[in-house]
């Protein structure tokens, strides 16, 4: 059997245990994707073994499409307790065989085995790059580990700012907007996503507004940070550009590494393959990380124009 | 000193370096063009990175791509074990690596595969090169064969068993049964065998004269070679380069014991086994099947303009 599951089937597998990404969990797959977009593809064997994976699923000028949710940097895959590693292999292609759409773009976090199937059926693999700090040190060596440019901005000007979590996004939302109209793009997801993500997060810690603000009250910058038992993903970032040239962003993140270090979770940028963006974000001494995006497109002449005016990878 | 006087020093300076890397067997498989090598020095002319190129030229026009027979190229950059912080790590390696990229000569196409150790990848792709990753199967440690063996998938072990009583396995220096089998392979995939017998026999000649090694592993039925392997060794690794088989004998498992054939005579050299691809559903299958730990490498292709796209797309080279 290989077909499409319905939420109900993906809530009764999924048991939230520490080692699952907040990214596959159903409160979180439900609040990013519209209802009738979230898809699970599914496979199961005869020994009621099974395998889900939970995708969007759009169409797009006549184009089925399968992708990442907003504000989801990477899906997963979700396998019945006690599965071996043969009956794995075989639920993979299974589920494999049940992905006809046009195009499909997933990405995976560095834990996926299953990369050198989707290859050998066709799909290409890349990679996006983004950093990770080790919060197992102490803060001396994290200091120490910053850029001296961001260490000298750190050791000098932390008093200039006060630093506050927010129950309320407005704020955020409006650094956000700033952000995204300053280099003249339009915001990559809905105006009130990260409000959403925020109120059904929030309260069970696991979804953090940080803004910087001067001692007159005016909002620097601000990042929203979700969690889960072992990672902080630094999601979203807004700043102010009338204020960039006193740098409350490299203030702000500093400020969220130390608090992924009082909670003992890796602080992940979630990175961004922008020249500019990323040499920010190695700035902050993390190591380097790798997700693997893996693409298909259903004929080579609609891949070379996808490739071509849509710059997919 | 020589571009390439300053190029085999370096070689000789690293010895994680692969054999692919060397300018002797550079010289042996680059039979339908010329290669060269892009040097990154610093202030003081020290040699800190090098990147091999194999050029073709076709209509007047430079390609730059894989040779025959080589699956790894790409940048090499030396570790830069004086820095301790990651940032300073990755600023260096960046710096270099602009450095040779900036060298790169004016090219209508190019497509080049990186051996593993190359894991800079942004800086390519920032300037317009589409990364993609590449696939193939490592044993890591092979001084311990029952641990080996053990790794595999039982669907292996079945078949070594199964074929081990039916055949013989014997190593050899001599390549002609090895390329019959390969025609065979080939003929079977409906395509021709990509390399002749005197390229074969160009690089294992190069190999005997710079003291390097390679081996030959095959199978027989009643003196019948029906499968065959080839191997090449550097200081770390066996890669499993070339393999053939009769088409007649695949589903006797002869495939399967030529590979635990080979993986026990390149142990006594050497502690990794390099499986060499794995791209294509049924070799990825039997691949997979050896327990070995997936290796992504990357290939960066770059085409200079929107005509060489559409050619290659037309040609069905993409």
């Amino acid at each position: 059997m290989s077909e499409d599951s319905s939420i109900s089937q993906y809530n009764q597998s999924f048991i939230q245990g520490k080692d699952l990404p907040i990214f596959l969990w159903p409160k979180w797959l439900e609040t990013v994707t519209p209802k009738a977009e979230l898809h699970f593809l599914h496979a199961s064997n005869d020994a009621d073994k099974t395998v889900h994976l939970p995708v969007r699923k759009t169409k797009k000028y006549g184009l089925s499409i399968l992708s990442l949710p907003a504000l989801t940097p990477f899906t997963g895959l979700l396998f019945s307790k006690n599965c071996l590693q043969e009956e794995k292999l075989s639920l993979m292609k299974k589920l494999l065989e049940n992905i006809d759409t046009h195009l499909c773009q997933l990405s995976f976090d560095k834990s996926f085995d299953f990369a050198d199937l989707f290859i050998s059926n066709d799909f290409r693999a890349n990679y996006k790059i983004s950093y990770q700090i080790d919060t197992s040190l102490s803060e001396e060596q994290l200091l120490a580990n910053l850029k001296s440019n961001v260490r000298n901005r750190v050791n000098s000007l932390m008093s200039n700012f006060e630093f506050k979590f927010h129950d309320s996004t407005e704020e955020f939302n409006h650094l956000n907007q700033l952000t995204y109209k300053r280099q003249g793009l339009a915001l990559p997801y809905s105006k009130e996503l990260i409000t959403h993500l925020h109120q059904a997060f929030n309260s069970s810690s696991n979804s953090h507004i940080l803004i910087a603000k001067d001692h007159s009250g005016n909002a620097h910058a601000g990042l929203f940070l979700v969690n889960d038992s072992s990672t902080m993903y630094c999601l979203a970032i807004g700043s102010n550009p009338s204020y960039k040239s006193q740098h409350a962003i490299s203030l702000l993140i500093w400020k969220a590494i130390l608090f992924a270090r009082e909670n003992a979770l890796i602080f992940d940028f979630e990175g961004s393959s922008i020249e500019r963006v990323e040499s920010f974000f190695r700035s902050f001494g993390g190591k380097q990380t790798r997700l693997q995006q893996l693409t298909r497109v259903s004929n080579p002449y609609l891949d070379f124009a996808l490739k071509r005016f849509y710059k997919i990878s | 000193m020589s571009v390439k006087e300053l190029y085999n020093k370096y070689c000789q300076d690293n010895t994680d370096i692969p054999i692919f890397f060397q300018s002797w067997w550079l010289d042996a498989v680059c039979t339908n063009g010329e290669w060269t090598a892009l040097i990154s020095k610093d202030k003081q002319g020290e040699i800190l990175a090098v990147w091999p190129l194999y050029i073709e030229k076709k209509w007047g026009q430079t390609l730059i791509k894989m040779p025959p027979m080589t699956p790894y190229l790409g940048p090499h950059i030396k570790s830069p074990d004086h820095l301790t912080k990651l940032n300073s790590k990755y600023s260096y390696t960046r710096k270099v690596l602009n450095d040779l990229i900036e060298q790169l000569p004016d090219f209508i196409y190019f497509n080049v595969l990186c051996h593993p150790g190359f894991e800079e990848l942004l800086p390519l792709k920032w300037r317009g090169f589409k990364q993609t990753n590449e696939v193939s199967y490592m044993i890591d440690d092979m001084s311990n064969l029952d641990e080996v063996y053990n790794s595999f998938a039982s669907s292996a072990r079945n078949k070594i068993s199964k074929a081990k009583d039916r055949f013989e396995s014997e190593e050899t220096k001599d390549i002609n049964a090895l390329y019959q089998l390969m025609n065979l392979t080939f003929e079977k995939q409906k395509k021709k065998n990509p390399f002749s017998l005197e390229l074969i026999q160009r690089v294992c000649d190069a190999i005997n004269v710079n003291q390097s090694t390679y081996l030959i592993n095959q199978i027989s039925s009643n003196s019948t070679v029906v499968a065959a392997n080839f191997l090449v060794l550097d200081n770390n690794c066996a890669y499993n380069l070339l393999a053939g088989a009769n088409p007649d004998y695949l589903k006797e498992g002869v495939m399967s014991l030529n590979i635990w054939k080979s993986i026990q005579l390149a142990s006594k050299r050497v502690t990794q086994f390099d499986f060499e691809g794995g791209q294509i559903e049924p070799i990825e299958s039997f691949f997979r099947s050896f327990g070995g730990r997936q290796v992504y490498y990357s290939r960066f292709v770059k085409t200079k303009n929107f005509l060489t796209d559409l050619y290659l797309l037309l040609s069905g080279k993409i």
